[in-house]
């Protein structure tokens, strides 16, 4: 199966987010980037596929920053084929110009498959999964925590809440949001990352600036104040060990065993 | 040729015997034929395994420093005594022993065959007057000694201590009594040599009727004493039966060392020639780029095939071994062994193994994984305590990272240790923080440290990761500003730039990611203007000293701090209580330094007591070689808190386990939760001790 | 345009989910004269409109191949809706379904996708306030024009409010596109041993409790406490918890007496589980983490420090 796989980077979750000067977005100077956790999941689940039937798998990512190529040589040093970047140094697009980018690209080409991430934290205007199907005019399924070959098309196991989980047959081509891949994504050393950037293994695809817009726009952003309402308990460890017994016995447990 | 012998003896007038007394001519030639059977043999043996080795890739080995130490090591028997003399004195007796009877048979057989028969020159010989009386004593001497030794060693083994318990610790279950056997044989053969040599002397003596020269023999002549009841003719045919049975097992024996465990008498000779005691320290380069690890037996080097060979199954290595006590699937003599069947069994050699056992590993390709369990490799702490022990000089620790790089490469990396990787490459720390908290710690100082990036300073700190993110460590560090800023030291750090040093990442087999590290940290270094380093983390001393090839001198803490105190720029008011000290590996097996920590320790004025498993005998934590990255819930015990119960057992007035390590800090302070006896143990680091013996006097009384 | 409020509803085994009710709540509240629309799209459930009673219309598609949520179908059922009826305010629930359907329809219909939204304002022009980055950020959002399909978070509005009788008028519109996917089977979790839904006190893992083998000191505080344990989606996906054990979004929603999370950073997708518990404590190491924000106590530290503390004072 012929699988593209769609890899964005996001701010990594660990870093403290500092706003800048006019608070209408983050402070990019100083972030650090990763790859989306669920792209990560929808590359591992190409991978898997095309182990288990054949194939052969491409990573796209949109730009041009050193995490955005790091993202790429991972994706080869885990056994994608190829990897295209596209594009120039675009700074961040939103959801609708990632979507518009990517479907000006994939459209060129045949892949019966495109896996991305179901979500990344920065979509405020929607999921590219989802509007990329919409402007390939290709079946979707989102929150996919499953897909095996099934005939000439696909089944694709869809979670819903309390664990309930559906299957559904999905024809080809189609636009699958991955949620998590049958397995943990792999580790790959980074000599072999090293090795793929030293083989030059990226390919770049003409980039069609976007010209369409989201239709919103961000007045304001601000970090919610921690604990509003919340009693921050102040104190070591022994401190706060006194407090929560007095809450719980509040509550009326821990009375002790 | 014999009665030209005897003529000459007869001429000569002086001491000496006849080699071949009363035997025909046939009889002479059946014994030559059989000893060139004999050596066909034995040199046959010794050239498969010199095939094999040559099969190794190369490495460069041979240097004059290494025969002079090994020369030492040998003569002294001192590798084979560490922490043992009683084996000590027993193995001397026996390798001596088997030297001069060696040296004697050949004296005979320069003298017989080279000079008498091939030069044919009788007036060179020298195998006669004093020469000979001397010759006769030295050999009994040995000889009896060589006895001796051979059943000192014999009642050990009857004590069956557990180091020769070959029980394996991991899931593979199969036959070892070929390796019994294997021990046994030997031992009775040479048991056998050395008692059937003298009664040969014995009935020789005896037959002879007692030529008083032969009185320096003395245990033969004690022997024909015994035996001269029978008569001289008796004794003369006793002579010549065992004559036979005697040479026939020496020709035996000769013929069967390199297909036994007696091939360690040459092979543990030429491992403590070659072998290099730093291998762990500095980790070698990886080879092949392309295939970081050992993929196959093919990648070994010679030196490494020579290790696996070497191993006696002594069980050293197997007895000090944190992982093999905590119950972990790792044995390093298991290990060693193993790659030895595999090596073996791929250069078509065949060892005897036992009673219908059949070599294994044949078919192996890969090793990493396969031959070697990845959970075995897994399990190593890199703590050197193996490589410390063995009296042969294999080097078990280079071999497992090489493994596990090959692991590593293919992705079988456990969750844990995954994480951790992940972490170090985005934010050059295992702990999922981002790089720009590394200096959070500094926060609770009351001062400002200096940036050594901008500000240039005597020393750059290179704090490491442990002591900057855990809670714990971070309260060390601020103990140690403290001192430093209170004794004047010029020192500073390098704030976000730092990151982890790499070591560990590099014992786990993660080489690109400690690459990437070590040229992060270089560049950092490179921007830094300072006169010397020192670091909090013992870990991290051992590779800015030998894998980062920096110019500047690298000191540990503790190594500051023993300077400062003694040219006195610290003053301690001493305080009362008695403590133990606990060894960092990285610090004492790796670094070689047991007494700059030992001196602060007793500058506080307390009493240092001493735990059984201490300096290069030191029990590891079990957090190094990337374990503190990985899951520990499959062991029996962890082996922190097999080294509490060792302090505990030093008595209730010993309150202070000392540490010198970050990671040790850590490991310790959660064992002494876990086991139960934090209000009787304070876990606590050198640098606490001599902060409090700074405050005011009394602040603290044991 | 017809100017009103139109919910996405959505329901599995003929019960209509809390989020259906959360949204014709928010709907009421910002519905002008045009009032409020609810599309229920399925098979036979026409009778179902009678219990949209906060909704003034319910449009209804009724087809037997969208009996079961099918992704492709329902999403150009819905897309089809909103072409028909052209309302001013879309309003989709932020779940599983939800996110098949969102960004179809405003694609299909041409309008903005504001997401993750916890409150809209209809009054001057349409803006919103959403949170980001897992609950990191909050950003508000002004849309240009005066339509807009909004993704709401759990929680904007009390389902309560939603939940009024009524009779709305029924309209029926037409099946939208042929389906391209088909649903082929739905499967119930295994029953796990314990029913965190009905605890009263649940101790709760996120990923700062670092290993599987720390677990066991949590589950002795838990037992302490005459509760269980539970976690967050990343401890269940490592396996170190069965997914009975999962808190949130594609979990379970639990409302305990006590909620004590410790290293639970609350990302929206667990806060939507476990909002409504009487008493929140959390502990973590990072004071940004958005848990603090649903808190009712908070402690900034290390809950390997704090649990043997807990444990030895609930000992005794």
């Amino acid at each position: 199966m012929d699988i593209a796989v769609i890899l964005r980077t996001v701010p990594d979750p660990v870093e403290e987010l500092e706003l800048n000067d006019d608070e209408t977005d983050l402070d990019r100077d100083y972030l650090g980037f990763v790859l989306n956790e669920f792209d990560d999941h929808a590359l591992e689940e190409a991978l898997l596929l095309k182990e288990a039937g054949g194939g052969s798998v491409t990573a796209y990512a949109i730009g041009t920053t050193d995490e955005v190529e790091q993202i790429l040589y991972t994706a080869v040093a885990k056994g994608a084929d190829a990897a295209v970047k596209l594009g120039d140094d675009v700074g961040a697009l939103d959801a609708h110009a990632q979507a518009e980018v990517l479907a000006a690209a994939l459209g060129e080409r045949s892949h019966e498959l495109i896996l991305c991430g179901v979500q990344a934290s920065d979509e405020i205007d929607g999921q590219v999964a989802m509007l990329l199907s919409a402007k390939l005019d290709l079946p979707h399924v989102s929150v996919v925590v499953g897909v095996e070959p099934a005939g000439d098309g696909l089944s694709v196991t869809k979670e819903y809440w309390g664990g309930i989980t559906a299957t559904y047959d999905v024809s080809l081509p189609a636009v699958l949001g991955v949620q998590a891949a049958q397995q943990a994504p792999r580790y790959v050393a980074v000599s072999r990352i090293r090795q793929a950037q030293e083989a030059g293994a990226l390919s770049e695809a003409p980039f069609v600036p976007p010209t369409g817009s989201s239709g919103i726009t961000i007045t304001a952003m601000r970090i919610p104040e921690s604990g509003t309402g919340a009693e921050m308990i102040s104190g070591d460890e022994e401190a706060a060990a006194d407090r929560i017994v007095e809450l719980l016995q509040a509550a009326g447990m821990g009375g002790g065993a | 040729m014999t009665s030209a012998g005897v003529v000459l003896l007869a001429a000569a007038g002086d001491e000496g015997r006849e080699v071949f007394e009363g035997f025909g001519t046939p009889s002479i030639v059946i014994f030559y034929l059989l000893a060139l059977v004999a050596i066909v043999v034995f040199l046959y043996g010794f050239w498969r395994r010199l095939a094999k080795y040559r099969q190794g890739r190369a490495v460069s080995r041979l240097s004059l420093h290494r025969i002079r130490r090994a020369l030492v090591d040998l003569s002294s028997q001192r590798t084979i005594g560490k922490r043992d003399p009683y084996v000590r004195v027993a193995h001397f007796f026996v390798f001596w022993g088997f030297i001069v009877l060696t040296i004697g048979t050949t004296i005979i057989a320069i003298d017989e065959d080279i000079i008498g028969f091939i030069l044919g020159r009788p007036e060179w010989r020298f195998w006669h007057g004093a020469f000979y009386v001397g010759y006769a004593l030295v050999l009994d001497v040995f000889g009896i000694g060589f006895i001796v030794g051979l059943l000192m060693l014999a009642y050990r083994r009857r004590q069956q201590p557990y180091r020769l318990d070959y029980e394996r610790v991991d899931t593979e279950t199969y036959d070892r009594r070929g390796y019994s056997l294997d021990d046994r044989i030997f031992l009775a053969i040479l048991l056998f040599l050395g008692v059937s040599g003298f009664l040969l002397e014995g009935f020789r003596i005896a037959a002879n009727d007692f030529p008083s020269s032969e009185v320096v023999s003395i245990a033969g002549w004690v022997i024909g004493l015994a035996t001269s009841m029978m008569g001289e003719s008796a004794n003369d045919v006793a002579r010549i039966v065992t004559w036979w049975v005697h040479a026939g097992a020496a020709l035996a024996f000769i013929a069967h060392i390199p297909y036994a465990k007696a091939m360690h008498i040459i092979v543990d000779a030429a491992d403590l020639v070659f072998t290099d005691h730093s291998s762990a320290r500095a980790l070698p380069d990886v080879v092949d780029a392309a295939s970081p690890g050992y993929e196959s037996l093919a990648a070994f080097t010679w030196k490494e095939l020579l290790d696996f060979d070497a191993c006696t199954k002594c069980g050293r290595c197997h007895e000090v071994c944190p992982a093999r006590a905590s119950g972990a699937p790792l044995s390093p003599r298991d290990l060693i062994l193993d790659l030895r069947e595999a090596a073996d069994a791929h250069a078509g050699i065949r060892l005897w193994y036992g009673p219908g056992a059949e070599p294994r590993y044949a078919e192996a390709t890969e090793v990493a994984g396969a031959v070697i369990g990845a959970d075995t490799l897994w399990a190593c702490t890199t703590c050197m305590a193996c490589m410390e022990v063995c009296p042969v000089g294999i080097e078990h620790v280079p071999s497992i990272v090489q493994l596990r790089r090959r692991l590593v490469d293919i992705g079988d990396v456990e969750p844990g240790l995954q994480s951790a990787f992940q972490s170090l490459a985005r934010g050059g720390n295992s702990f999922g923080k981002s790089a720009k908290q590394r200096a959070r710690w500094t926060k609770g100082l009351d001062f400002t440290i200096k940036d050594v990036r901008t500000d240039p300073a005597e020393f750059l700190w290179f704090v490491g990761d442990q002591a900057a993110f855990d809670p714990r460590g971070a309260e060390i560090s601020r103990t140690v500003a403290r001192i430093l800023h209170r004794a004047g030291v010029d020192f500073g750090i390098l704030y976000e730039s730092e990151r982890n040093s790499g070591n560990d990442v590099r014992r786990a087999g993660e080489e690109g990611l400690f690459e990437m590290l070590r040229d992060q940290n270089r560049d950092a270094f490179a921007e830094a203007t300072f006169e010397r380093i020192f670091t909090t983390d013992p870990h991290s001393l051992n590779t800015l000293h030998h894998e980062y090839d920096l110019d500047a001198p690298i000191l540990h803490y503790t190594q500051l701090l023993d300077e400062l105190v003694r040219s006195g720029r610290l003053t301690l008011n001493r305080f009362d209580g008695r403590a133990t000290y606990h060894d960092p590996c990285y610090l004492g097996r790796y670094a070689e330094e047991y007494e700059a920590p030992r001196r602060l320790i007793e500058a506080t004025g307390l009493e240092l007591v001493e735990m059984g498993r201490r300096r290069e005998n030191s029990f590891c934590c079990g957090a190094g070689g990337g374990r503190i990255w990985m899951d520990d819930s499959a062991l029996t015990e962890r082996p922190s808190e097999n080294r509490i119960r060792e302090a505990v057992a030093l008595g209730d007035d010993v309150r202070f386990f000392v540490v010198a390590c970050p990671k040790d800090l850590v490991m310790y302070s959660d064992a002494v939760k876990t086991t139960g006896h934090e209000h009787r143990l304070e876990v606590v680091d050198v640098a606490q001790l001599l902060e409090r013996a700074l405050e005011a006097e009394g602040a603290f009384a044991g | 345009m017809s100017g009103a409020v139109l919910v996405i509803t959505e329901h599995l085994n003929k019960r209509f989910t809390d989020a259906t009710f959360e949204l014709l709540a928010l709907a009421r509240t910002l519905a002008g004269d045009a009032g409020v629309e609810a599309a229920l799209v399925g098979s036979g459930v026409a009778g179902m409109a009678g219990e949209l009673g906060a909704a003034d219309r319910v449009v209804v598609i009724d087809a037997p191949h969208l009996e079961v949520f099918d992704p492709d179908g329902h999403a150009a059922a819905f897309a089809a809706v909103v072409a028909g009826r052209e309302p001013r305010i879309v309003l989709v629930p932020y779940t599983s379904t939800g996110m098949d359907v969102g960004s179809h329809i405003a694609a299909r219909a041409g309008l903005p996708l504001v997401s993750y939204c916890r409150s809209i304002d209809a009054s001057d022009g349409l803006s919103a306030t959403c949170q980001l980055y897992a609950g990191k950020i909050e950003a508000d959002v002004s849309v240009d024009g005066d339509r807009a399909v909004f993704s709401v978070l759990s929680g904007a509005a009390p389902a309560a409010d939603g939940r009024l009788e009524g009779s709305p008028e029924v309209v029926e519109a037409g099946v939208g596109a042929a389906s391209r996917t088909r649903f082929t089977g739905l499967a119930e979790p295994e029953g796990g041993d314990v029913d965190i839904t009905a605890q009263d006190v649940l101790v709760v893992v996120g990923r700062g409790i670092e290993s599987e083998a720390n677990i066991e000191d949590v589950v002795k505080l838990a037992e302490l406490l005459g509760g269980a344990v539970a976690a967050s989606r990343p401890i269940v996906d490592q396996g170190w918890l069965p997914k009975s054990r999962q808190v949130g979004k594609s979990g379970l929603t639990v409302k305990p007496k006590v909620y004590l999370a410790l290293g639970v950073s609350g990302a929206p997708e667990h806060v939507e589980g476990m909002r409504d518990s009487s008493t929140i404590i959390a502990v973590n190491t990072d004071p940004q983490a958005p848990i603090f924000g649903v808190a009712h106590h908070g402690w900034v530290g290390d809950l390997f420090d704090l649990l043997p503390e807990l444990t030895d004072r609930l000992e005794g």
